[in-house]
């Protein structure tokens, strides 16, 4: 584990490999595991480790953009300079990091050790996945920024809370969406190898992981809204 | 005075017999007897000798200094003309095998100190960025090239060298001020023509396929903190004493 040549399997990849994953990734409605036995498709950490680091960056500059914007265009008082908070960027590498590193591990313990799933989702592959499909997190970084040109805090504060949480709740269901459709194929089908056949309860436990995944994306979803898109001043 | 196990015979003999006597050893009678201070005594060793002490000879067969340290101009010159064209494409692959840091250390201290020309002493963070982004920037291609080994020093010596546009630009950073829209231009300017070197020849050392914009990206991100370092960071204040 602590040899370089055992992470070296996991950053073998090309351009073209890249930006086709990431197009796949953007589609929120195709599964990620469809007739995946024999494709060549190599597992890599190197876009998780890339795009949710680049979203970090993305996400504490929009933030700490539109609020310095805000502040600019639309407070008249201009006595008070704005704070930086570099605590936003901690908060920004722990939030993103951790909910995609521990969401994919915890699934990986529960279902291959509690739960005991015949084909076990690989550990690498959930944690690639769930790194490809933050890259449905990028629009909104950008149209944080033209939001607030546009609307004062000021004078139309409701609007403006209420348009930051529409665009964080769409692309919080966009991203929950594709994560969750690439991976329920392969839960679906290990929930019915595990009841033998019986569908009713094999469908019990399926709805039990996905609504457990929901409910984690759900949170993540409200956490990135309060901490990156609200304005203060 | 026989400090270290010499490979080179002692052939001196001392005139007297006293050689365990005296604590001077060998150099007791010798004063006279050796005022020849061409350097090379013809036996393999230092001649000694006040006055040889102050000559340039040294022991026989003693390469130039500058070779000893591994510093060849000539290859410097030829990196640096590399990495100043890097759309020609016919670098001799034997000047890649010369991994030197005498280049990288010269273009660094080179930005620190023209950055302390225009009023910004930034020593620190160059020190601690640049170890930090390049022992990261090392790990990283390291897991991505799959035959080829490379080391720090070699990678160290890449990005080293492809610092050079961004030491051209601090240049111009001492005559006028980089905060705005002209000199952002030439900072990305500066910044992509560094990513497009220091990738091309990372992936002709790692022998990489088609992964260029993959491997640009992190060195994008590396010499944007350098290149935000020669924009952005406030002179420091200089207080001059009116007498």
């Amino acid at each position: 584990m602590f040899q370089i040549n055992f992470y070296r399997s996991y950053f073998n990849l090309d351009t073209d490999t890249f930006l086709q994953k990431i197009q796949r990734a953007s589609n929120p409605l195709n599964s990620a595991f469809a007739g995946d036995e024999d494709t060549d498709e190599v597992t890599e950490l190197y876009g998780f480790f890339w795009i949710t680091g680049t979203l970090i960056f993305l996400m504490f500059v929009s933030a700490t953009g539109s609020n310095i914007l805000a502040n600019w265009l639309h407070s008249d008082p201009e006595n008070k300079p704005y704070e930086y908070s570099f605590e936003l960027l901690s908060k920004s590498i722990f939030l993103f990091y951790g909910y995609n590193l521990v969401v994919p591990l915890i699934l990986y313990l529960g279902t291959a050790f509690l739960l005991k799933f015949p084909n076990t989702l690989p550990l690498t592959k959930v944690i690639s996945i769930y790194g490809y499909t933050n890259i449905l997190w990028f629009p909104i970084t950008a149209i944080n920024f033209l939001i607030v040109v546009f609307i004062s805090n000021k004078k139309h504060h409701l609007m403006l809370n209420f348009l930051e949480w529409i665009i964080v709740l769409i692309s919080g269901t966009i991203t929950g969406l594709s994560n969750i459709t690439k991976l329920s194929g392969v839960i679906h089908k290990n929930c019915l190898l595990l009841a033998d056949g019986d569908a009713s309860s094999a469908n019990r436990q399926y709805m039990t992981i996905i609504g457990l995944l929901v409910i984690a994306h759900a949170l993540f979803t409200i956490l990135v809204k309060i901490s990156f898109f609200g304005i203060k001043v | 005075m026989q400090f270290y196990q010499s490979n080179y015979a002692n052939s001196y003999q001392p005139q007297g017999g006293n050689i365990s006597g005296s604590g001077l050893g060998a150099m007791d009678n010798s004063f006279g007897a050796n005022i020849d201070v061409s350097g090379v005594m013809g036996n393999g060793e230092l001649t000694p000798g006040l006055l040889a002490a102050f000559g340039t000879g040294g022991y026989p067969g003693e390469p130039p200094l500058l070779e000893e340290l591994g510093i060849n101009f000539q290859h410097i010159k030829d990196k640096t003309r590399a990495v100043l064209n890097p759309l020609k494409h016919d670098i001799d692959p034997e000047i890649m095998n010369d991994s030197d840091l005498a280049g990288p250390i010269l273009f660094v201290l080179l930005f620190g100190t023209l950055l302390l020309l225009s009023g910004k002493v930034q020593f620190g963070y160059i020190y601690g960025v640049g170890v930090c982004g390049t022992v990261g920037l090392h790990y990283l291609f390291k897991f991505m090239s799959n035959d080829v080994q490379i080391d720090l020093v070699r990678s160290t010596s890449v990005i080293g060298y492809c610092l050079l546009p961004l030491v051209l630009i601090s240049v111009l950073g001492v005559v006028i001020s980089l905060d705005n829209m002209l000199g952002y231009l030439l900072s990305a300017f500066a910044v992509l023509w560094c990513t497009y070197s220091a990738s091309g020849f990372f992936v002709a050392v790692l022998k990489l396929h088609n992964a260029r914009p993959l491997v640009a990206y992190p060195l994008c991100m590396f010499y944007t903190v350098f290149a935000f370092m020669v924009i952005f960071v406030e002179k420091a204040d200089v207080k001059v004493q009116q007498s």
